[in-house]
Protein backbone atom coordinates (compact mmCIF):
# COMPACT_ATOMS: atom_id res chain seq x y z
CA UNK A 1 0.00 0.00 0.00
CA UNK A 2 0.76 3.49 -0.83
CA UNK A 3 2.32 5.43 2.37
CA UNK A 4 3.03 8.79 2.59
CA UNK A 5 4.87 10.49 5.84
CA UNK A 6 7.43 12.92 7.29
CA UNK A 7 10.61 11.64 8.35
CA UNK A 8 13.36 13.92 9.95
CA UNK A 9 11.59 16.69 7.86
CA UNK A 10 11.62 15.01 4.13
CA UNK A 11 8.52 13.78 2.50
CA UNK A 12 9.51 9.68 1.88
CA UNK A 13 6.88 8.09 -0.26
CA UNK A 14 7.32 4.29 0.04
CA UNK A 15 5.05 1.50 -1.47
CA UNK A 16 4.85 -1.27 1.79
CA UNK A 17 2.91 -3.78 2.97
CA UNK A 18 0.67 -3.50 5.77
CA UNK A 19 2.34 -6.03 7.92
CA UNK A 20 5.26 -3.59 7.58
CA UNK A 21 6.47 -2.28 10.97
CA UNK A 22 7.67 1.70 11.56
CA UNK A 23 11.12 0.48 13.20
CA UNK A 24 11.28 -2.02 9.58
CA UNK A 25 10.42 1.19 7.69
CA UNK A 26 13.08 3.34 8.80
CA UNK A 27 15.97 0.87 9.13
CA UNK A 28 15.60 -1.27 6.48
CA UNK A 29 13.82 1.06 3.75
CA UNK A 30 15.39 4.47 4.55
CA UNK A 31 18.42 3.41 6.28
CA UNK A 32 17.91 5.09 9.20
CA UNK A 33 20.10 2.47 11.81
CA UNK A 34 19.69 4.83 14.92
CA UNK A 35 16.76 3.52 15.37
CA UNK A 36 17.26 0.14 16.95
CA UNK A 37 15.54 -3.37 18.27
CA UNK A 38 16.28 -4.58 21.57
CA UNK A 39 13.49 -6.90 22.40
CA UNK A 40 11.52 -6.99 19.51
CA UNK A 41 8.81 -7.69 22.49
CA UNK A 42 7.63 -3.60 22.63
CA UNK A 43 9.22 -3.75 26.52
CA UNK A 44 12.91 -2.70 25.63
CA UNK A 45 12.11 1.00 24.67
CA UNK A 46 15.41 0.98 22.16
CA UNK A 47 12.79 1.55 19.03
CA UNK A 48 11.58 4.85 20.33
CA UNK A 49 10.87 7.52 17.92
CA UNK A 50 9.24 10.73 18.06
CA UNK A 51 5.53 10.35 16.60
CA UNK A 52 4.04 13.90 16.33
CA UNK A 53 6.42 15.19 19.19
CA UNK A 54 6.02 11.99 21.03
CA UNK A 55 7.84 9.29 22.02
CA UNK A 56 6.83 6.16 20.65
CA UNK A 57 7.93 2.18 20.35
CA UNK A 58 8.66 2.33 16.57
CA UNK A 59 8.66 -1.96 16.98
CA UNK A 60 4.81 -1.60 18.47
CA UNK A 61 3.03 0.21 15.16
CA UNK A 62 2.85 -0.49 11.79
CA UNK A 63 4.05 2.01 9.42
CA UNK A 64 0.59 2.77 8.15
CA UNK A 65 -0.08 4.02 11.13
CA UNK A 66 1.98 6.74 10.43
CA UNK A 67 0.45 7.84 7.75
CA UNK A 68 0.69 11.48 6.73
CA UNK A 69 2.18 11.86 10.24
CA UNK A 70 5.90 13.38 11.49
CA UNK A 71 8.51 11.07 12.22
CA UNK A 72 11.92 12.00 14.17
CA UNK A 73 14.51 9.60 14.60
CA UNK A 74 18.22 10.14 16.65
CA UNK A 75 19.48 11.30 13.34
CA UNK A 76 17.24 14.21 12.61
CA UNK A 77 16.92 15.02 16.30
CA UNK A 78 19.74 17.68 16.37
CA UNK A 79 17.85 19.59 13.35
CA UNK A 80 14.80 20.59 15.99
CA UNK A 81 16.86 22.90 17.89
CA UNK A 82 18.81 26.14 16.39
CA UNK A 83 22.61 25.51 15.69
CA UNK A 84 23.80 27.97 18.25
CA UNK A 85 21.98 26.00 20.85
CA UNK A 86 24.12 22.48 19.29
CA UNK A 87 27.31 21.42 21.06
CA UNK A 88 29.55 19.88 18.65
CA UNK A 89 26.74 19.23 16.18
CA UNK A 90 24.73 17.46 18.64
CA UNK A 91 21.72 18.02 20.48
CA UNK A 92 21.60 19.15 24.06
CA UNK A 93 20.17 15.71 24.78
CA UNK A 94 22.87 14.24 22.91
CA UNK A 95 25.96 16.54 24.51
CA UNK A 96 24.68 15.59 27.79
CA UNK A 97 24.55 12.11 27.49
CA UNK A 98 28.12 12.29 25.80
CA UNK A 99 29.74 15.09 28.94
CA UNK A 100 27.74 12.47 31.59
CA UNK A 101 28.82 9.21 30.28
CA UNK A 102 24.79 8.94 29.84
CA UNK A 103 25.86 5.42 28.25
CA UNK A 104 28.32 2.47 27.67
CA UNK A 105 27.28 -0.05 24.83
CA UNK A 106 25.41 2.75 23.60
CA UNK A 107 22.39 0.50 22.17
CA UNK A 108 19.30 1.86 24.81
CA UNK A 109 20.62 5.47 23.93
CA UNK A 110 18.36 6.45 20.51
CA UNK A 111 15.82 5.46 22.17
CA UNK A 112 16.83 6.58 25.50
CA UNK A 113 17.42 10.08 24.61
CA UNK A 114 14.05 10.44 22.70
CA UNK A 115 12.07 9.14 25.57
CA UNK A 116 13.84 12.41 27.57
CA UNK A 117 12.77 14.50 24.58
CA UNK A 118 9.20 13.63 25.41
CA UNK A 119 9.81 14.23 29.28
CA UNK A 120 11.30 17.44 28.64
CA UNK A 121 8.60 18.86 26.53
CA UNK A 122 6.05 18.29 28.89
CA UNK A 123 8.22 18.98 32.02
CA UNK A 124 10.93 21.36 31.50
CA UNK A 125 12.72 20.67 34.86
CA UNK A 126 11.94 17.25 36.47
CA UNK A 127 12.58 16.11 39.44
CA UNK A 128 15.46 13.13 39.86
CA UNK A 129 12.06 10.79 40.50
CA UNK A 130 10.21 12.45 37.71
CA UNK A 131 13.30 11.91 35.12
CA UNK A 132 12.80 7.99 36.08
CA UNK A 133 9.31 7.56 36.07
CA UNK A 134 9.85 9.19 32.58
CA UNK A 135 12.17 7.10 31.08
CA UNK A 136 10.63 3.80 32.74
CA UNK A 137 9.54 2.69 29.15
CA UNK A 138 13.71 2.35 28.21
CA UNK A 139 15.64 -0.23 29.71
CA UNK A 140 19.38 0.23 29.89
CA UNK A 141 21.64 -2.98 31.05
CA UNK A 142 24.94 -1.20 31.49
CA UNK A 143 24.73 1.90 33.14
CA UNK A 144 22.71 1.38 36.02
CA UNK A 145 20.55 4.49 35.01
CA UNK A 146 22.63 6.93 37.24
CA UNK A 147 24.48 8.99 34.42
CA UNK A 148 21.62 8.25 32.69
CA UNK A 149 19.51 10.73 35.18
CA UNK A 150 21.93 13.13 35.73
CA UNK A 151 22.49 13.84 31.68
CA UNK A 152 18.68 14.46 31.13
CA UNK A 153 19.16 16.75 34.01
CA UNK A 154 21.91 18.41 32.81
CA UNK A 155 19.93 19.04 29.04
CA UNK A 156 17.40 20.46 30.96
CA UNK A 157 19.05 23.16 32.41
CA UNK A 158 20.55 23.71 28.94
CA UNK A 159 16.85 24.09 27.13
CA UNK A 160 15.81 26.07 29.88
CA UNK A 161 19.40 28.39 29.38
CA UNK A 162 17.99 28.65 25.81
CA UNK A 163 14.71 29.13 26.25
CA UNK A 164 13.72 26.48 24.13
CA UNK A 165 12.26 23.07 24.91
CA UNK A 166 13.82 19.65 23.39
CA UNK A 167 11.64 19.92 19.97
CA UNK A 168 12.86 23.93 19.47
CA UNK A 169 9.86 25.60 20.30
CA UNK A 170 10.24 28.33 22.07
CA UNK A 171 9.28 28.36 26.30
CA UNK A 172 6.03 30.79 27.28
CA UNK A 173 7.87 30.42 30.78
CA UNK A 174 11.77 29.81 31.63
CA UNK A 175 11.63 26.58 34.06
CA UNK A 176 8.73 25.85 36.04
CA UNK B 1 8.75 -10.89 14.67
CA UNK B 2 7.11 -9.91 11.62
CA UNK B 3 3.10 -10.55 11.81
CA UNK B 4 1.22 -12.63 9.66
CA UNK B 5 0.22 -11.11 6.23
CA UNK B 6 -3.26 -9.22 6.37
CA UNK B 7 -5.09 -6.47 4.85
CA UNK B 8 -5.20 -2.42 5.83
CA UNK B 9 -7.83 -0.71 6.19
CA UNK B 10 -8.36 2.66 7.47
CA UNK B 11 -12.29 3.58 7.40
CA UNK B 12 -13.83 7.72 8.34
CA UNK B 13 -16.87 6.67 9.69
CA UNK B 14 -18.09 3.95 12.21
CA UNK B 15 -20.33 3.05 9.66
CA UNK B 16 -17.56 2.26 6.96
CA UNK B 17 -15.65 0.50 10.08
CA UNK B 18 -18.66 -2.13 11.36
CA UNK B 19 -18.91 -3.10 7.71
CA UNK B 20 -15.35 -3.27 7.53
CA UNK B 21 -15.49 -5.42 10.60
CA UNK B 22 -18.31 -7.95 9.42
CA UNK B 23 -15.77 -9.40 7.01
CA UNK B 24 -14.09 -12.72 8.08
CA UNK B 25 -11.90 -12.69 10.53
CA UNK B 26 -11.65 -8.79 10.52
CA UNK B 27 -9.98 -6.81 13.47
CA UNK B 28 -10.33 -3.36 14.92
CA UNK B 29 -6.85 -1.29 15.45
CA UNK B 30 -7.23 1.40 18.15
CA UNK B 31 -3.96 2.44 19.71
CA UNK B 32 -1.98 -1.28 19.17
CA UNK B 33 -0.34 -1.58 21.88
CA UNK B 34 -1.86 -4.92 23.04
CA UNK B 35 -3.18 -5.68 19.23
CA UNK B 36 0.81 -5.34 18.04
CA UNK B 37 2.46 -7.37 20.31
CA UNK B 38 -0.14 -10.33 19.49
CA UNK B 39 0.47 -10.30 16.02
CA UNK B 40 4.32 -9.72 16.01
CA UNK B 41 3.87 -13.31 18.51
CA UNK B 42 1.57 -14.46 16.07
CA UNK B 43 -1.29 -14.98 18.72
CA UNK B 44 -3.67 -13.43 16.23
CA UNK B 45 -3.56 -13.74 12.80
CA UNK B 46 -7.02 -11.71 11.17
CA UNK B 47 -7.03 -11.21 7.60
CA UNK B 48 -8.27 -7.80 8.00
CA UNK B 49 -6.90 -4.64 10.23
CA UNK B 50 -9.64 -2.15 10.42
CA UNK B 51 -7.37 0.84 11.76
CA UNK B 52 -9.82 3.23 13.67
CA UNK B 53 -7.42 6.13 13.84
CA UNK B 54 -9.52 8.35 11.79
CA UNK B 55 -13.06 8.21 12.77
CA UNK B 56 -14.01 11.54 14.53
CA UNK B 57 -16.95 9.73 16.62
CA UNK B 58 -14.38 8.29 18.76
CA UNK B 59 -12.24 10.61 19.77
CA UNK B 60 -12.72 13.74 22.28
CA UNK B 61 -14.14 14.08 25.74
CA UNK B 62 -17.50 15.52 26.15
CA UNK B 63 -20.05 16.71 28.95
CA UNK B 64 -23.35 16.05 28.82
CA UNK B 65 -26.35 16.01 31.02
CA UNK B 66 -26.19 12.41 31.18
CA UNK B 67 -22.77 12.89 32.40
CA UNK B 68 -18.99 12.72 30.41
CA UNK B 69 -18.67 10.69 27.57
CA UNK B 70 -15.03 9.44 26.71
CA UNK B 71 -14.56 8.68 23.16
CA UNK B 72 -12.59 5.05 22.63
CA UNK B 73 -10.04 6.96 21.41
CA UNK B 74 -8.87 8.71 24.21
CA UNK B 75 -5.27 7.88 24.51
CA UNK B 76 -4.52 7.09 28.59
CA UNK B 77 -1.58 9.92 28.10
CA UNK B 78 -4.03 12.31 27.62
CA UNK B 79 -6.31 10.59 30.36
CA UNK B 80 -3.03 10.82 32.98
CA UNK B 81 -3.21 14.53 32.28
CA UNK B 82 -6.64 15.61 32.27
CA UNK B 83 -9.14 12.83 32.63
CA UNK B 84 -12.10 14.41 35.25
CA UNK B 85 -11.92 11.60 37.92
CA UNK B 86 -8.34 11.09 40.00
CA UNK B 87 -8.68 7.23 39.63
CA UNK B 88 -9.01 6.93 36.17
CA UNK B 89 -5.88 9.86 35.91
CA UNK B 90 -4.15 7.29 38.63
CA UNK B 91 -4.55 4.13 36.41
CA UNK B 92 -3.99 5.86 33.01
CA UNK B 93 -0.10 6.88 34.62
CA UNK B 94 -0.22 3.13 36.08
CA UNK B 95 -0.46 1.96 32.60
CA UNK B 96 2.25 0.38 30.30
CA UNK B 97 5.40 3.25 30.06
CA UNK B 98 5.27 6.52 28.63
CA UNK B 99 5.62 5.20 24.49
CA UNK B 100 2.63 2.97 25.50
CA UNK B 101 0.82 5.35 26.93
CA UNK B 102 1.13 8.06 24.31
CA UNK B 103 -0.25 5.21 21.42
CA UNK B 104 -2.56 3.04 24.00
CA UNK B 105 -6.33 3.92 23.96
CA UNK B 106 -9.14 3.60 26.84
CA UNK B 107 -11.47 1.79 24.18
CA UNK B 108 -8.46 -0.39 23.64
CA UNK B 109 -7.90 -0.85 26.65
CA UNK B 110 -11.17 -1.79 27.82
CA UNK B 111 -12.25 -4.59 24.60
CA UNK B 112 -8.64 -6.28 24.93
CA UNK B 113 -9.54 -6.98 28.89
CA UNK B 114 -6.07 -7.81 30.08
CA UNK B 115 -6.60 -9.59 33.37
CA UNK B 116 -4.62 -7.69 35.01
CA UNK B 117 -5.05 -4.41 32.96
CA UNK B 118 -5.44 -0.75 35.15
CA UNK B 119 -8.22 1.29 33.94
CA UNK B 120 -10.83 -1.62 34.21
CA UNK B 121 -10.19 -1.56 37.30
CA UNK B 122 -10.92 2.55 37.28
CA UNK B 123 -13.72 2.28 35.20
CA UNK B 124 -15.32 -0.66 37.58
CA UNK B 125 -15.05 1.66 40.43
CA UNK B 126 -17.29 4.76 38.95
CA UNK B 127 -19.69 2.05 37.49
CA UNK B 128 -18.53 3.43 34.25
CA UNK B 129 -21.13 2.31 31.30
CA UNK B 130 -19.55 0.73 28.10
CA UNK B 131 -21.48 2.13 24.77
CA UNK B 132 -21.04 -0.56 21.73
CA UNK B 133 -22.11 0.02 18.41
CA UNK B 134 -22.68 -3.01 16.03
CA UNK B 135 -24.63 -3.55 12.38
CA UNK B 136 -27.77 -1.64 13.11
CA UNK B 137 -27.87 -1.43 16.82
CA UNK B 138 -26.54 0.56 19.54
CA UNK B 139 -25.88 -0.93 23.45
CA UNK B 140 -25.21 0.64 26.40
CA UNK B 141 -23.60 -2.17 28.95
CA UNK B 142 -22.85 -1.62 32.82
CA UNK B 143 -19.46 -2.33 32.91
CA UNK B 144 -20.10 -4.63 35.70
CA UNK B 145 -20.22 -7.82 34.03
CA UNK B 146 -18.54 -6.55 30.89
CA UNK B 147 -15.57 -8.62 31.38
CA UNK B 148 -15.76 -12.09 31.10
CA UNK B 149 -12.57 -13.26 31.37
CA UNK B 150 -8.77 -13.09 30.22
CA UNK B 151 -9.08 -11.08 26.96
CA UNK B 152 -13.28 -11.75 26.66
CA UNK B 153 -15.65 -9.41 26.80
CA UNK B 154 -20.00 -8.49 26.38
CA UNK B 155 -17.93 -7.50 22.94
CA UNK B 156 -19.41 -9.40 19.59
CA UNK B 157 -16.83 -9.64 16.76
CA UNK B 158 -18.81 -7.41 14.45
CA UNK B 159 -19.28 -4.70 17.11
CA UNK B 160 -17.36 -1.57 17.94
CA UNK B 161 -16.85 0.10 21.71
CA UNK B 162 -17.20 3.03 20.73
CA UNK B 163 -16.79 5.19 24.19
CA UNK B 164 -17.49 4.91 28.03
CA UNK B 165 -19.94 6.86 30.11
CA UNK B 166 -19.04 8.10 33.50
CA UNK B 167 -20.65 9.83 36.00
CA UNK B 168 -20.06 13.57 36.57
CA UNK B 169 -18.00 14.32 39.96
CA UNK B 170 -19.97 15.72 42.54
CA UNK B 171 -19.24 17.63 45.53
CA UNK B 172 -17.90 15.19 48.52
CA UNK B 173 -16.84 12.45 45.66
CA UNK B 174 -13.11 11.28 45.80
CA UNK B 175 -11.38 8.14 44.20
CA UNK B 176 -7.91 6.83 43.69
CA UNK B 177 -6.16 4.27 42.34
CA UNK B 178 -3.31 1.86 43.84
CA UNK B 179 -1.26 -0.93 42.22
CA UNK B 180 1.39 -3.54 43.26
CA UNK B 181 3.38 -3.61 39.92
CA UNK B 182 4.98 -6.89 38.44
CA UNK B 183 8.68 -5.87 38.12
CA UNK B 184 9.87 -6.59 34.97
CA UNK B 185 6.14 -5.71 33.36
CA UNK B 186 4.58 -3.17 34.78
CA UNK B 187 1.49 -5.22 34.94
CA UNK B 188 -0.59 -5.45 38.26
CA UNK B 189 0.19 -8.14 40.74
CA UNK B 190 -2.92 -6.60 42.02
CA UNK B 191 -4.79 -3.34 41.55
CA UNK B 192 -7.81 -1.65 42.93
CA UNK B 193 -9.54 1.89 41.98
CA UNK B 194 -12.20 2.90 44.98
CA UNK B 195 -14.46 5.65 44.54
CA UNK B 196 -16.41 6.96 47.21
CA UNK B 197 -18.69 10.09 48.14
CA UNK B 198 -19.58 11.47 51.71
CA UNK B 199 -22.70 13.22 52.38
CA UNK B 200 -22.90 15.25 55.70
CA UNK B 201 -20.08 12.15 56.83
CA UNK B 202 -22.09 9.70 55.41
CA UNK B 203 -20.85 7.72 52.59
CA UNK B 204 -23.74 7.83 49.58
CA UNK B 205 -21.89 5.88 46.91
CA UNK B 206 -19.20 3.62 46.89
CA UNK B 207 -17.46 1.55 43.96
CA UNK B 208 -14.31 -0.24 44.07
CA UNK B 209 -12.62 -2.04 41.06
CA UNK B 210 -10.17 -5.13 40.95
CA UNK B 211 -7.70 -6.30 38.50
CA UNK B 212 -4.85 -8.89 38.18
CA UNK B 213 -6.59 -10.97 40.88
CA UNK B 214 -9.09 -13.48 38.93
CA UNK B 215 -9.13 -14.41 35.67
CA UNK B 216 -10.69 -10.82 34.64
CA UNK B 217 -11.37 -7.50 36.44
CA UNK B 218 -14.14 -7.18 38.37
CA UNK B 219 -16.41 -5.10 40.89
CA UNK B 220 -16.08 -6.21 44.95
CA UNK B 221 -19.98 -5.15 44.99
CA UNK B 222 -20.15 -6.83 48.44
CA UNK B 223 -17.21 -4.75 49.63
CA UNK B 224 -18.11 -1.53 48.54
CA UNK B 225 -21.81 -2.37 49.56
CA UNK B 226 -20.70 -2.85 52.90
CA UNK B 227 -19.61 1.33 53.26
CA UNK B 228 -22.23 2.70 52.31
CA UNK B 229 -24.21 4.76 54.98
CA UNK B 230 -20.76 3.91 57.33
CA UNK B 231 -18.67 7.08 58.48
CA UNK B 232 -15.56 5.17 56.34
CA UNK B 233 -14.01 4.73 59.44
CA UNK B 234 -11.18 2.51 59.41
CA UNK B 235 -13.42 -0.44 61.08
CA UNK B 236 -15.65 -0.04 58.40
CA UNK B 237 -12.71 0.05 55.57
CA UNK B 238 -11.77 -3.55 57.19
CA UNK B 239 -15.14 -4.47 57.55
CA UNK B 240 -15.52 -4.03 53.51
CA UNK B 241 -12.02 -5.54 52.89
CA UNK B 242 -12.88 -8.97 54.53
CA UNK B 243 -15.22 -8.77 51.34
CA UNK B 244 -13.12 -8.32 48.52
CA UNK B 245 -12.16 -11.10 47.07
CA UNK B 246 -15.62 -12.88 48.07
CA UNK B 247 -15.96 -15.73 45.42
CA UNK B 248 -12.80 -14.77 43.35
CA UNK B 249 -10.89 -17.58 42.45
CA UNK B 250 -7.57 -15.43 43.06
CA UNK B 251 -4.79 -16.35 40.83
CA UNK B 252 -1.84 -18.44 41.84
CA UNK B 253 1.48 -17.69 39.54
CA UNK B 254 5.10 -17.40 39.34
CA UNK B 255 4.75 -14.09 40.27
CA UNK B 256 2.69 -14.79 43.41
CA UNK B 257 1.09 -16.91 45.82
CA UNK B 258 -2.79 -16.68 45.80
CA UNK B 259 -2.18 -15.71 49.40
CA UNK B 260 0.39 -12.83 48.94
CA UNK B 261 -1.45 -11.77 46.12
CA UNK B 262 -4.90 -11.67 47.85
CA UNK B 263 -2.77 -9.58 50.90
CA UNK B 264 -1.57 -7.32 48.50
CA UNK B 265 -5.13 -6.60 47.05
CA UNK B 266 -6.01 -6.05 50.43
CA UNK B 267 -3.45 -3.35 50.89
CA UNK B 268 -4.01 -1.63 47.48
CA UNK B 269 -7.87 -1.31 48.35
CA UNK B 270 -7.00 0.00 51.96
CA UNK B 271 -4.77 2.42 50.38
CA UNK B 272 -6.74 3.42 47.50
CA UNK B 273 -9.94 3.70 49.71
CA UNK B 274 -8.08 6.36 52.36
CA UNK B 275 -6.64 8.14 49.40
CA UNK B 276 -10.62 8.51 48.02
CA UNK B 277 -11.71 9.54 51.23
CA UNK B 278 -9.34 12.12 51.75
CA UNK B 279 -9.96 13.32 48.43
CA UNK B 280 -13.95 13.20 49.07
CA UNK B 281 -12.93 15.28 52.68
CA UNK B 282 -11.83 17.73 50.64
Amino acid sequence: MQLELKVNGRQVRRDVEPRTLLVDLLRDELALTGTKVGCDTSQCGACTVLLDGHAVKSCNMLALQAQGRDVVTIEGLKDLVPEEVREGGLHPLQAAFWNEDGLQCGYCTPGMILSACDLLSGNPNPSEDEVRHGIEGNICRCTGYQPIVFAVRKAAGVLAEAGIDPLGRPRQEAGR
Amino acid sequence: MIPAAFRYERPATIDEALALLAQPEAKALAGGQSLLPLLRLRMAEPELLVDLQDIADLQGVRHDANGIWVGALVRHAELAQSAPWRVLREAAEATGDRQVRRLGTIGGATAHADPAGDLPAALLALHAVVEVVGPGRRRELPIDGFFLGPLTTELAPEELLAGLRLPQPKPGAGSSYRKLRQKASGFAVAGVGAMVRMESGRCVEAGIGVTGVGLAPYAAAAASGRLLGSGLETTDFEAALELLLDGVDVQDDGYASADYRGRMCRLCALEALESAKAEALG
